[in-house]
């Protein structure tokens, strides 16, 4: 700019030329920066103060705001536990399952809409016959009961109502199937309880089904362990929250930081029961053929494992279908030998034969003389066959089932000590098995006892207890007079597959093991089968073991007369196997069989439960076989 | 910027104006020389101010310090830039890695959760084909019967063995369980293979079925 006018002489003084000029455009620069600079220091300025308004004051409920737009809760079922035998064989397992519903009247809305836009589309009547043939050829005509036949599934979708369930317990793939064609079908998810045995062990381990009512919806049981056991069994619902389209909970906007997990779903934990299920079988077929064979109302039978208490089968001769225990009646939900009370008669002779051992009052092969009848205060018993003044050894009294005998002992016994027996062996309390519906049954009270109370109570009348307390007597007397109370659960599984045992009920000394052996021994002759000196269960018997046990008969009281009945017994056995080195115990109550050969006595089945037994579990044969008692000299 | 305002004299800073009396004392020799003519106080201020200028522009031109300043920065914006393209696009690469991996990983859920429905169903049918009920079924449609009461042997200590129990044979099974197994596949098979034209396949397949072949008149007969 100086350039051109160097060297040559100015003709004018600069400062008129440059002065005036350059005042008037730096004052109007200056005006304009001022301008431009407050415009864009106080831009920002505001700025700034949105910034702060935003990020500080109201960042909370903005983001709220976003959170609510974009944020879909998601539940995250929890699995249900299942149930297990000893072996780990499933009885009761859950397996995930979907809903399929639709919004009818929202689905014909929006038909309508994108037909005003389209009206090549069809009408929507066309569509939902489209969705119920799409269906038909994915799931079949029928599911689990429900069907799902083009017809059915096309009327629901055009019901006029805000909502419809179209077909329940859908396999999850198939549902997903479904609803890739049609995405306006919606899908919820479900557990199915899958009993793999059907019937078999019903009564125990009950069953559960899928709870609507229930907040949050769920499996849950309704009968049985399932039921009891729910707590444990059905874990804890979990939370997730994922970012979803607005307007469009289906569409996950995937990214790491966009699915929290709030709060993990805790599996329900599976439960190890003492069942063992292919003797559950073996005995449940057992038992419903001899229930039929004998003719009696109703049977039961109960393996326990003589040294643990373990329930290893249980077996009633009604059981229901799991998966349609609505259709069940009272006595197929029953499980008899934990809920049905009996009066034990002649098997509960064996608490005053510990009795009078463990006293010393007499021996095994102590002879006495035996009437044909006894006086007890006002009542007078009689032996189950007439007879007058008789020598039996004291085995003989048991082995042939004498009242009279067994009522001099007990005499001889006193009535405290008996009644302090009674509540030993565990009877008039809950075993607390762990099983549902147990009944304590019924003891009087020492308080209350009448004088015939006594004559009554040795003989197993006058007393009532349920299947499992009795065969819980003889488990004392197999497990050398400790009493294991009997249990059901062994274990508990988490899904990790931990296991953690059960705590061992403690065990109650009912007499000394060398008593516990000499009952053993005595309750041989029961089952014996000599010239002259058979027992009165000696079917029971199984050879190449010793046998220990008890045959019952006890009068049922007539509900017409409020008697003692003379035609309606409780047919009742209790046994040991095998008595030398005790295993098992079996116990069997019939309720009123008639009319056959196999009504008067429960030693057959013993018999085939025995034999079924110690194949079953390589029971070795006793290393004796028991001698010839003298049962009547 | 706020150079040539300066120059421009409307600058109010207050370098320049203590400069002006030295200035104008120093160029007022040369002036006199190269011009014979007395100037006026304007002119001679005007020249003066020349001066300074061209001074100011050489003096601003040949600083060896502002020399090489533009020609050290290209470099480093070059630099700056690359960086933060590079930068950038590393951004954009790894996120559309991540959204990549995300939606793989969304794939792979989904297909652990297939695979564990499908195990899931597996387990299912193990566990119904496991139950006894199945078994029986099966052991029976076999023509298998349960054992019963079998008898025991016991070898002695010298040997010889005893045998408990008496052995004997098992029942053949009831009338019930062989009309119910009959009617199911060993019947049917039999007329359709005969009665439709059978392929060359299952002509290879009769021999071994003719044993069958032979039972199902009976068991309708009986």
């Amino acid at each position: 700019m100086p350039g051109p006018s160097s060297g040559r002489q100015a003709r004018r003084p600069l400062s008129v030329r440059a002065t005036r000029p350059a005042k008037r455009r730096g004052a109007n620069a200056r005006v304009r920066l001022t301008v431009g600079r407050l415009l864009l220091v106080s831009a920002l300025l505001l700025a700034g103060i949105k910034l702060v308004q935003v990020q500080g004051f109201e960042a909370e409920a903005l983001s709220l705001k976003a959170e609510q737009q974009r944020a879909t809760p998601i539940r995250i079922p929890a699995e249900r536990g299942a149930i297990l035998d000893r072996n780990g064989n499933q009885l009761a397992f859950s397996i995930a399952a979907k809903q399929l519903y639709v919004v009818p009247q929202l689905m014909r809305k929006n038909w309508a809409d994108a037909l005003a836009k389209d009206p090549r589309i069809g009408s929507f009547e066309d569509h939902a016959k489209a969705i119920g043939t799409a269906i038909e050829q994915v799931l079949g005509k029928e599911v689990d009961g429900q069907k799902t036949d083009e017809k059915t599934m096309t009327d629901k979708i055009l019901t006029d109502t805000t909502y419809i369930e179209l077909v329940d317990n859908v396999d999850p793939t198939k549902a997903a199937a479904v609803r890739k064609q049609f995405s306006e079908i919606g899908a919820e998810n479900r557990a199915v309880r899958v009993y793999p045995n059907g019937k078999l062990a019903s009564n125990i381990v009950g069953a559960a089904n899928w709870r609507k009512d229930m907040q949050p919806a769920a499996t849950h049981g309704l009968l049985g362990l399932e039921s009891s056991q729910d707590n444990l069994l059905a874990g804890n619902e979990g939370r997730r929250v994922v970012d979803t389209m607005q307007g469009n909970d289906a569409v996950v906007i995937p990214g790491p930081d966009r699915d929290r997990e709030l709060e993990p779903a805790t599996p329900g934990k599976s439960l190890e029961l003492t069942l063992d299920i292919d003797t559950q079988y073996v005995l449940q077929n057992m038992v419903t053929d001899y229930t039929a064979k004998s003719g009696a109302k109703s049977g039961s039978a109960v393996v326990l494992d003589s040294k643990t208490g373990e329930i290893l089968a249980m077996a009633n001769d009604k059981t229901f279908d799991p998966r349609d225990f609505g259709k069940a009646t009272e006595d197929e939900k029953r499980n008899n030998a934990v809920s049905s009370l009996f009066e034990p008669g002649s098997v509960n002779k064996i608490i005053t034969a510990a009795g009078a051992i463990e006293n010393g009052l007499f021996q095994p092969d102590e002879v006495i003389t035996v009437p044909g009848s006894i006086q007890v205060a006002d009542r007078k018993i009689n032996d189950a066959w007439v007879h007058g003044d008789l020598d039996m050894t004291f085995t003989g009294v048991f082995a042939k089932s004498s009242n009279v005998g067994t009522l001099m002992a007990a005499q001889k016994l006193g009535e405290d000590k008996y009644a302090e027996l009674l509540r030993k062996f565990g009877l008039g309390k809950r075993t607390n098995s762990g099983l549902t519906g147990e009944e304590a049954g019924l003891v009087p009270p020492r308080n209350q006892w009448s004088g015939s109370t006594f004559g009554n109570l040795p003989i197993g009348q006058g007393l009532s207890m349920t299947l499992l307390q009795m065969t819980g007597m003889y488990q004392a007397i197999a497990n050398n007079g400790l009493r294991i109370p009997p249990r059901i659960i062994r274990a508990e599984v988490d899904d990790n597959g931990a296991r953690k045992e059960t705590e061992r009920p403690e065990g109650v000394r009912v007499v000394s093991p060398e008593t516990a052996k000499t009952v053993r021994d005595m309750f041989r002759g029961v089952v014996q089968d000599a010239p002259g000196q058979t027992g009165t269960g000696k079917a029971a018997a199984l050879s190449g073991y010793q046998i220990a046990g008890k045959t019952g008969t006890a009068q049922q009281i007539d509900k017409d007369s409020g008697r003692y009945s003379n035609s309606l017994y409780w047919i009742t056995f209790a046994g040991i196997l095998p008595a030398d080195n005790p295993r098992y115990v079996v116990g069997i109550m019939l309720d009123g069989p008639t009319g056959t050969p196999f009504s008067g006595s429960a030693a057959p089945l013993f018999h085939d439960i025995a034999s079924y037994l110690s194949q079953r579990y390589q029971v070795p044969l006793s290393a004796e076989q028991s001698p010839v008692l003298t049962l009547t000299p | 910027m706020t150079a040539p305002a300066r120059s421009g004299g409307t600058s109010p800073s207050p370098r320049p104006r203590p400069d002006k009396p030295r200035e104008r004392a120093l160029k007022a020799v040369p002036a006199t020389e190269g011009a014979p003519r007395s100037r006026s106080a304007a002119t001679e201020r005007a020249y003066a101010r020349r001066a300074q200028r061209t001074q100011n522009l050489r003096g601003s031109a040949s600083t060896p310090q502002r020399q090489p300043s533009p020609v050290s920065k290209a470099p480093f914006v070059v630099m700056v830039m690359v960086v933060l393209i590079v930068g950038l696009a590393a951004i954009m690469w790894l996120s559309t890695q991540a959204a990549a991996d995300s939606y793989k990983l969304q794939e792979a859920h989904n297909q652990a959760t297939q695979l564990s429905l499908r195990v899931e169903q597996l387990r299912q049918e193990v566990a119904l084909a496991e139950s006894p009920t199945k078994l029986a079924e099966a052991a029976a449609r076999l023509g298998l019967v349960l054992a019963g009461d079998p008898a025991k042997l016991k070898q002695l200590p010298d040997g010889s063995v005893q045998v408990y129990g008496k052995p004997s044979a098992v029942e053949a099974p009831a009338p019930p369980p062989p009309a119910s197994t009959a009617p199911s596949p060993p019947p049917s098979a039999p007329p359709t293979s005969q009665s439709a034209a059978p392929p060359a396949g299952e002509q290879q397949q009769q021999p071994p079925a003719d044993p069958q072949n032979q039972q199902p008149p009976v068991s309708p007969g009986g």
